[in-house]
């Protein structure tokens, strides 16, 4: 049987995070080991501790959030609007955060974070040219020059600015 | 998967790092480019192979369809003879796209019928024989020939075709419509023909099938309908009696059952000045409810909304000054709806009267297609999405 009420996260650079099991099962992947009894002791996580802080932080403001869902506190709401206005700037003008964080969120199983920053992402792509796009994901062109120009072809006709 | 594998797994070095940063694995990329708009995705298969390879599939294709379905924040602009060619144009971020359906089918003169999740039902005017469906971003086109069960009778009938889409069957299909204006001897007849996966234009083409109809409203000035719920609706009035007896009801056509629904009374009716008024009657889809905006006086339009189908109760929404001449109405969201577009002809801007949650606002785009503009009555039609039909 479980214990505590928290869970021990140990980063990728073995920073600990101790934080609230109420507020860490929103990771499908902590809460299937605290349902399977396997979160006593430290988790050790492939994610840097900025990274992990950033999880964590999102996670209790989420938290906090859905607790006070039916709170009519006008003042608390801007604030929780504010804080996720913040995070969404944070996030889309560091990359390495973001990309970051995709990979954690994915880990983690945490969808709402992982939908959250698919959109910021999607927001950033729109409008870039394949050479941008290559040169923001990592990504390395892997057509021969007939094969671009293949697909280039065949959806030419279809927009043209 | 157990507790130990678990472990196992999350102690597993990642190899999602490169020695210029992380990358992002495919179902990332996937979650990602849901989100993308379509016209983007067209350019984006050229990123990389894996790209094309995610963008290119058919299950990508539905759930992308399924995403934006519910976000239709791009219209469709035509543009007028001989400047055929068409611009998308999204509400959100103000950008128009340039979209050419004349090199798609090498004719010059495209004109579109209907349109629906991106879809779009056109045909050519050196054709009355044909139809299309197309699907500009995948380049899909599906011939439909245009020899519907209406053949023996052309003008003065008049007919539309419209395209809706089968939540039973998840099929599109495309309903044509025929009747003769003020002849009540003439009942409205329809057909329906259903899109599948072949869509190559040597396939056969669909077969329409006629479905049978005792229907006594005739239809008016013209042919808007919008789609609620599965439902096609239009306004329609009795011509069996006479001009100072007439009321508008909303009619509705159930797409799955093929049936019509019982008669709707409108809330407000047209009044004196029967003919004039009814041009300013207009219907959209409100988050799933049928919305009639009806002139009340010369200065105001009353914002109906149809609360029950089976007790046919209305609700009065708002009130909004009716300034202005009407164009198409259009296109709604649940953040973000239009309301009405207003006509453009003086300003060379296109109006927009929105609601923003819950309250009422105008937005104008100035300026930008002055040229698709230039007669006055631009054509909106959605398409705000990549989709496969079958």
């Amino acid at each position: 049987m479980a214990t505590t009420s928290t869970v021990k996260l140990r980063s990728g650079d073995n920073e600990v995070f101790e934080v609230e099991k109420q507020v860490m099962i929103q990771s499908g992947t902590i809460r299937n080991m605290i349902e399977d009894d396997a979160a006593d002791g430290e988790i050790p996580l492939q994610i840097s501790s900025r990274n992990l802080a950033k999880v964590v932080e999102w996670c209790k403001c989420m938290q906090h959030r859905d607790r006070n869902n039916n709170n009519d506190n006008k003042e608390e709401e801007e604030e929780e609007e504010e804080w996720e206005k913040k995070f969404d700037e944070e996030v889309s003008e560091d990359k390495d955060l973001h990309f970051g964080l995709l990979l954690a969120a994915n880990y983690l199983e945490i969808p709402a974070l992982l939908h959250r920053l698919c959109q910021l992402a999607a927001d950033i792509v729109k409008g870039k040219t394949p050479e941008e796009i290559r040169r923001t994901f990592n990504i390395k062109k892997d057509f021969t020059p007939e094969e671009e120009e293949a697909v280039m072809d065949e959806h030419g006709w279809a927009f043209h600015d | 998967m157990g507790a130990k594998n678990k472990r196992q797994k999350l102690n597993q070095p990642s190899k999602n790092y490169n020695k210029s940063g992380p990358i992002i694995p495919d179902e990332i990329i996937y979650d990602i480019l849901i989100r993308v708009p379509a016209r983007d995705l067209v350019s984006f298969k050229r990123v990389c192979k894996s790209w094309k390879y995610i963008i290119s599939g058919r299950e990508f294709s539905a759930a992308h369809l399924k995403y934006w379905k519910s976000r239709f924040d791009v219209i469709l602009l035509q543009g007028v003879f001989p400047h055929q060619d068409f611009v998308a144009l999204d509400i959100r971020t103000k950008t128009s796209h340039r979209l050419s359906l004349r090199n798609l089918v090498r004719e010059d003169n495209v004109i579109v019928l209907d349109s629906l999740d991106g879809l779009i039902l056109f045909r050519v005017t050196y054709s009355k024989s044909q139809l299309y469906v197309c699907n500009p971003l995948t380049q899909r086109l599906k011939l439909i020939l245009r020899v519907t069960p209406f053949s023996p009778f052309y003008a003065p009938f008049r007919t539309f075709y419209k395209l809706v889409f089968d939540s039973a069957l998840q099929k599109y299909k495309v309903i044509g419509f025929c009747y003769q204006n003020e002849n009540p001897e003439f009942a409205l007849r329809y057909c329906v023909i259903e899109l599948d996966g072949d869509d190559r234009q040597e396939a056969q083409s669909p077969v329409w099938r006629n479905v049978e109809t005792r229907f006594q409203h005739l239809l008016k000035w013209e042919f808007n309908t919008v789609l609620v719920n599965g439902l096609l609706c239009w306004l329609a009035h009795n011509i069996t009696v006479s001009v100072e007896e007439r009321l508008v009801y909303v009619q509705a056509l159930d797409i799955v059952g093929e049936e019509f629904k019982e008669k709707i009374k409108l809330p407000c009716q047209p009044g004196d000045n029967y003919a004039a008024n009814c041009k300013m009657f207009q219907m959209e889809n409100v988050e799933g409810s049928l919305c009639v905006a009806i002139p009340e006086d010369q200065n105001e339009l009353g914002i109906w909304i149809l609360k029950d189908w089976d007790e046919h109760i209305w609700i009065k929404k708002y009130n909004i000054c009716n300034g202005q001449k009407l164009g198409s109405p259009f296109h709604f969201s649940k953040r973000f709806s239009i309301l009405f577009v207003m006509d453009a002809d003086e300003t060379e801007e296109v109006k927009f009267i929105v609601r923003i949650s819950g309250k009422l606002g105008s937005y104008s785009l100035k300026g930008q297609h002055q040229e698709e503009n230039s007669d006055g009555s631009p054509k909106f039609t959605y398409v705000p999405s990549l989709i496969c039909w079958d």
